[in-house]
């Protein structure tokens, strides 16, 4: 099983996304911060990231391009949650390196799909 | 002809002129009257016979009749002026006199002839129109729009106040002025072109009315044109009026920011609805009550209808506001036709319809935004399901727009793709076709028989398709179904 970090501001989807990957049998790290975030993802090694845009101190964008940046071929696979669903964001995820991108409201069977996929496993 | 013949025919013609002529002596007493005259003054010449002639004149027109009189006699010539007389029934009338002193070989005066018009009829004419120019003038002033008048020789005819206040252009710099006068002002550098263009083309045949907007300084102005023609018919120049709609704008923009804020705001709450839903209904039936999960799927449904009005209402308003932009790229229509179906297979499969897709060989590919079209299409294709009656029959036909579709109301020349679903379903009535793609708008029926939806898809689907340069037009006939239409313009891939 995999360990994922969750970045996401909102307690309620903080709490959705770590039920339903805990259910699949993920370890789940959480924070509301994007430094933090950041800081995390550059020191406990996370298989998959999940980063909510709007956050408090970096939003979701500026911890993805660091870590990308950073990591570079090493960086885990990162998915960008937003409640924005313009092309344009869909274009700036693209743009810092975002491997993948959910637009709220999103079900959660589908971010595990997504989740699995980026992963290499099979759908759950 | 002798001298007393000619003598006697002067006096005929003098008696029988329709102009009034009075005769007084050189003290200013009636001596003479002809028929006209009489008729005007309601009396008889013999009765006058005698007196003064300012028994014709009413008190408050004695000086000026006198002052005629006198300086016209002074001057030894004939005068006239515009005064009042009255009839020996007592009626005032505006009359137009003149005078004419007759003098002998020795320069003494003789008598004085006077010739008298009734001229109320005229003097009322021209007061009433005075009138009416006065109010015309009046109601320019008083607009709150910028009026300019251009006629048909390029001259600047007529400008009110506002038009000055907008442009700060003195009015009578301008009046009379010709065109390039007014567009060479540096307050006018920033006029569009295709308005100065239209300002440019006075006495042409300009028959279209036009209009636009544009920024003027701080002011946003939204401008209109339009031939002006007398009531015969004879084009006499061009109106062009502006319109200060900076507020309107500034209102219509936090309009949308605020139903685009509101809709952003509401999907955090809805994935957390929507999320925590699907949770409960994973756990599985040994824990989960069975009512327990009839309630969650009723509250799953309405978070599913919430997250698509909330989408459609941000979508339309985006388009509306002019703020997506399509991310085109040429895709094959076969792709995009099969994304559709596919986003829509279930529903209409509930439904136990009967979906035929028709697409004709050889269509070259489309040059859109695929996720725009998509919308589209199953936009159309869910309002046929919906509509259409269980086990119905829903068609998919794309093909070029030309040969047998030449009577569609698009222009043909354009070469484009034609799109139309059809359905055999409820139809439209005739009373509410030319409401359908308003937004939030609802068929009567749709709401009787509580076909869910919100009243945004077709309106979405008009802007999508607009956007994409296309248009959309639909046939119904109650009871034997709908047959929506749209075409997307080929735009040759040069890839």
């Amino acid at each position: 099983m995999s360990y994922i970090l969750v970045a996401e501001d909102d307690p309620h989807i903080q709490l959705l996304i770590q039920r339903k990957l805990e259910i699949a049998g993920h370890t789940v790290k959480t924070t509301n911060d994007g430094g933090v975030a950041l800081d995390l993802a550059l020191t406990t090694n996370p298989d998959l990231i999940i980063l909510d845009i709007q956050m408090p101190t970096r939003s979701g964008l500026e911890v993805c391009n660091a870590i990308k940046q950073q990591l570079g071929k090493k960086s885990p696979p990162i998915i960008i949650l937003s409640a924005r669903g313009q092309s344009s964001d869909v274009a700036a995820g693209e743009s810092v390196g975002a491997d993948d991108y959910m637009i709220k409201p999103f079900s959660p069977a589908d971010l595990l799909a997504t989740i699995n996929r980026l992963l290499g496993k099979v759908s759950a | 002809m002798n001298n007393s013949e000619l003598l006697q025919l002067l006096g005929r013609s003098v008696i029988t002129s329709p102009i009034s002529q009075i005769l007084t002596d050189a003290d200013g007493n009636i001596v003479w009257m002809n028929t006209a005259a009489e008729h005007l003054y309601e009396c008889s010449a013999e009765a006058m016979n005698g007196q003064s002639i300012l028994v014709f004149v009413p008190p408050q027109a004695r000086h000026e009749n006198e002052r005629l009189a006198y300086f016209s006699v002074q001057n030894a010539r004939a005068m006239n002026t515009e005064t009042q007389h009255i009839t020996q029934t007592g009626r005032i009338f505006a009359a137009h006199v003149t005078v004419v002193p007759i003098y002998d070989e020795d320069g003494t005066l003789l008598a004085v002839s006077r010739f008298v018009q009734d001229v109320t009829a005229q003097i009322q004419v021209i007061s009433t129109l005075s009138r009416e120019r006065d109010l015309l003038e009046a109601i320019l002033e008083a607009s709150n729009d910028a009026i300019l008048m251009i006629d048909q020789s390029g001259r600047i005819a007529a400008v009110n106040l506002q038009f000055e206040t907008v442009f700060h252009v003195p009015r009578y710099y301008l009046v009379t002025r010709a065109v390039p006068d007014l567009l060479a002002m540096r307050e006018t550098q920033d006029l569009p072109t295709n308005l100065t263009n239209l300002m440019l083309a006075y006495g042409s045949d300009t028959s279209l009315s036009a209009g636009g907007d544009f920024e003027h300084g701080d002011s946003t102005l939204v401008w209109y044109s339009a031939p002006v023609y007398t009531s015969t018919g004879e084009s006499i120049g061009r109106l062009f009026v502006f319109r200060d709609a900076t507020y309107e704008r500034e209102v219509d923009r936090m309009k949308t920011e605020f139903v685009a804020l509101v809709s952003h705001e509401l999907r955090t709450p809805l994935t957390s609805i929507r999320g925590f839903t699907d949770l409960i209904l994973d756990m599985g039936d040994d824990v989960l009550h069975p009512q327990v999960k009839d309630y969650v799927h009723i509250v799953q449904q309405n978070a599913e209808r919430l997250t698509t009005l909330v989408t459609n209402v941000l979508d339309l308003t985006r388009v509306e506001a002019g703020r997506v932009e399509l991310q085109r790229h040429y895709y094959s229509i076969q792709k995009l036709v099969d994304f559709a179906v596919y986003s829509m297979r279930q529903v209409i499969e509930a439904r136990h319809q009967q979906l035929s897709v028709t697409i004709a060989p050889n269509l070259p590919e489309l040059w859109v935004d695929r996720d725009r079209i998509i919308q589209v299409l199953s936009n159309l294709l869910s309002n046929a399901s919906k509509f259409t009656a269980q086990s119905g029959h829903i068609q998919l036909r794309v093909n070029t727009l030309g040969g047998d579709t030449a009577n569609y109301p698009v222009d043909v020349s354009t070469p484009a793709i034609l799109f139309s679903v059809q359905d055999n379903g409820m139809g439209i009535p005739a009373d509410e076709q030319n409401r359908i793609f308003e937004r939030f708008y609802r068929a009567e029926q749709a709401t009787r028989q509580q076909i869910p939806g919100s009243g945004l898809g077709l309106a979405l689907v008009k802007a999508l398709v607009e956007l994409h340069g296309g248009k959309v037009w639909f046939h119904s006939i109650v009871g034997q179904g709908s047959q929506f239409y749209f075409t997307l313009p080929l735009v040759e891939n040069k890839a």
